[in-house]
């Protein structure tokens, strides 16, 4: 049998290794990558990594896994995402979800759950934590509007970088510069972002994404 | 005698008559008026010019005694001298004048009789008119004062009421103009020693000339008057024909404005009462704007007040949040990683014993430090070493923890022991935890300093680095920036406990923050 591809995504060394000895302990996964950011798991998958699956962190330096996910949703359709975290928000699960994620688990996850989750996604389904369905439950009974609003806007990968140098408080030239871009390029993703954060300025725009957790604050 | 032999004689003994009249009134009794007479220099010239009206009465020129008399009459009604008083006094002079007279003329001839009696009746008319004058402008000065009096009433509640500036300003400037019957008012508001608004009544523009009045009544802080020939008097009975008038507003330590009044009426002045109301106006004009500052002062202390509120709402709240992303970025994820380690480790029992023991090495590796990290975390929360070891060895242990974790090598100048209340002792340490993390997230230096001193009741510590530093601001809440936060989290504590925290810094040229604390 073909071995399922896995790729982590965390930015704890601790998780990390652990994650890859308890899954690799079985003939027929392998961990093939290991990323400790957003920006790092776009950078492997652009190099042509070619996971079945990503177990994603929520929250890590920079964007959020949830960002991330989006991204990978629109890019690379094929790859299925599970998220892997310590967090059981209602509004995670329901980002998560919007974001694209096929399963939505919690790290306290025993090895064979695990791997029995990520066997079942490989077959096109999906998964959600039983700590966590409760919430999705009460707000499909409460109808979606009740519930904020999912953004269901994505980034893409650039407009992710233009965003993680606006929160820092770049200038647009600071940005162009760290970016290799042109201060042109940065002002034209600079608007595409307001436009799809609903927003007029720069303030705005980093109150929302922060709000939104679209980036973690350090 | 005839009359004019008469005449000739008192003419002669004019001023002998003066220097008698004036002995003798000195003799009396003393009353406010008689010393208006034998006091002042104007009330010797008055002496005398009495005299000689009631001389020159003899024969035609009675008129000019009487409108003197009446003239007399409406200023010291002004003046606001008793009637008593002055009655009293010239009927005293009647007197003394008929004994003086009765003694030169020895035995008084029947044609001198004549005259004689002329010049009685001639005093007396005077005093009648002198009295009736006197009363009438009693009555009117009276009726003036009532009018001033309600008026000023009126102004005052109205003032009072108010606490915009510019309204106050507007309603002196409308006031005193209808109050003191004058064509137009302006007034030049002042703010911090700056024009904040010129106003005028009716709606029109200031020319040079009254500026130039006004500007000179700003630098002496007093009021001018400019009269039609265009000469300054800082006294208004010089300026008999007065055209501008300018006075300052002011209160206890403050400077408001100048007032400028202005009339094209030919020879009028102002009297003293109302010079008067104008100062009880503009005294009132400077209580109400004297109020309507400290309205506003006030406001602006409150907005401040729940600005800090929230500002130390959003500390707590970042202080949280910070806390729970320690927890979450140490112990929680140390703790999953444990956790998968473990469950590789009971996977390995039968499939691989050999391995089974690196992995159960490693995990105590990963325990130790978690264990560690744990212990950092605490004491973090709440440095217990404060009070178990003092400060001057929970500093130095800080330290030490921190330079090895940091590669940034700290001098430190700590006394051998300080005692201090616990409150303080939290304080600096904290102060310096932030401190120290902000010169290794900021700074970019190899080296830093921390100087600790406690003379004289006051605790100071520095904590300086030669890293690349930022724009010099003196107080944290002045800063833009990513650790603008945890500078004002520094000017809290240091402030709660009654000190001082202040920043030096240049771009290129490191960051020194000094804390001073008074302890008692």
């Amino acid at each position: 049998m073909k071995k399922t591809k896995v790729m982590i995504v965390d930015d704890h060394v601790i998780v990390q290794e652990g994650l890859k000895q308890l899954l690799e302990l079985d003939g027929d996964i392998e961990v093939i990558e290991i990323a400790s950011s957003g920006f790092e798991c776009m950078q492997a998958l652009a190099k042509k990594t070619n996971p079945d699956i990503i177990l994603m962190d929520i929250k890590m330096k920079d964007i959020s896994g949830i960002e991330t996910t989006k991204l990978i949703s629109k890019k690379y359709p094929n790859i299925r995402v599970i998220m892997l975290t310590i967090y059981t928000d209602d509004q995670y699960v329901t980002d998560a979800i919007g974001a694209g994620a096929k399963g939505f688990v919690t790290k306290d996850v025993k090895r064979d759950e695990l791997i029995k989750i990520i066997h079942h996604v490989m077959r096109d389904g999906s998964f959600l934590d039983p700590k966590v369905t409760g919430c999705i439950v009460d707000q499909v009974k409460k109808g979606t509007k009740a519930g904020r609003a999912v953004n269901t806007s994505y980034f893409t990968y650039r407009e992710l970088e233009v965003v993680k140098g606006l929160v820092a408080g770049h200038k647009d030239d600071e940005i162009a510069k760290l970016l290799h871009l042109s201060k042109h390029t940065i002002r034209s993703h600079i608007k595409n972002i307001f436009r799809k954060l609903g927003v007029s300025s720069r303030s705005q725009a980093i109150t929302k994404v922060i709000n939104l957790k679209v980036v973690n604050l350090e | 005698m005839s009359r004019q032999a008469f005449n000739n004689f008192m003419r002669i003994h004019e001023k002998d008559i003066v220097r008698e009249l004036y002995d003798r009134l000195n003799q009396r009794p003393q009353s406010n008026y008689q010393d208006f007479f034998l006091r002042t220099e104007e009330g010797l010239q008055r002496l005398e010019i009495w005299v000689h009206l009631v001389i020159n009465a003899i024969g035609s020129q009675a008129e000019t005694l009487f409108r003197d008399q009446e003239k007399v009459a409406y200023t010291r009604a002004v003046e606001g001298f008793s009637f008593e008083d002055i009655s009293h006094v010239y009927l005293i002079m009647h007197s003394i004048l008929n004994d003086i007279i009765r003694k030169a003329g020895s035995m008084p001839p029947f044609h001198l009789h004549d005259v004689y009696s002329e010049m009685r009746e001639n005093m007396f008319r005077g005093h009648h008119i002198l009295a009736t004058m006197f009363l009438k402008t009693r009555e009117e000065v009276i009726s003036e004062k009532m009018y001033h009096l309600k008026s000023l009433h009126d102004f005052t509640r109205a003032m009072i009421e108010n606490l915009e500036v510019d309204e106050i300003a507007g309603m002196i400037v409308e006031k005193s103009r209808l109050l003191l019957k004058m064509d137009r008012s302006f007034m030049v508001l002042f703010q911090d020693h700056r024009v904040k608004g010129v106003f005028s009544h009716p709606a029109g523009t200031v020319d040079g000339e009254i500026f130039s009045l006004m500007e000179r009544s700003y630098k002496a802080k007093k009021a001018l008057f400019m009269d039609v020939e265009g000469n300054i008097h800082e006294n208004i009975r010089l300026s008999r024909s007065m055209r501008i008038v300018t006075v300052p507003i002011q209160g206890h330590n403050r400077f408001y404005g100048i007032l400028a009044l202005l009339t094209n009426e030919q020879g009028k002045s102002l009297s003293f009462s109302q010079m008067d109301l104008l100062h009880q106006l503009l005294n009132v004009t400077a209580i109400a704007m004297e109020n309507s500052y400290m309205f506003i002062e006030l406001e602006e202390r409150q907005k401040e007040l729940r600005f800090l509120t929230e500002k130390l709402i959003t500390l707590q709240e970042e202080e949280r949040r910070q806390l729970a992303a320690d927890i979450h970025d140490n112990l929680a994820q140390a703790l999953t990683g444990m956790g998968y380690k473990i469950q590789v480790c009971r996977e390995l029992i039968n499939r691989n014993p050999k391995l089974l023991a690196e992995q159960l090495d490693n995990l105590t590796g990963i325990v130790d430090d978690a264990t560690r990290q744990s212990r950092e975390l605490m004491s973090s929360l709440r440095p217990d070493l404060l009070d178990d070891i003092g400060l001057v060895a929970a500093l130095r242990k800080f330290i030490e923890n921190f330079s090895r974790d940091t590669n940034i090598k700290i001098r430190t100048y700590l006394p051998r022991h300080i005692q201090l209340p616990s409150e303080i002792k939290i304080c600096l340490f904290r102060v310096v935890q932030e401190a120290l993390s902000n010169v290794y997230k900021h700074a970019d230096s190899k080296t830093a300093e921390l100087r600790i001193t406690n003379t004289k009741g006051l605790i100071r510590l520095i904590v300086s680095d030669e890293g690349k530093g930022f724009r010099n601001v003196s107080r944290p809440s002045g800063m833009a920036g990513m650790n603008k936060m945890g500078l004002l989290a520094m000017q809290e504590r240091v402030e709660a406990v009654g000190g001082n925290l202040s920043i030096d810094s240049r771009p290129g040229y490191g960051c020194r923050l000094r804390v001073s604390i008074p302890i008692k």
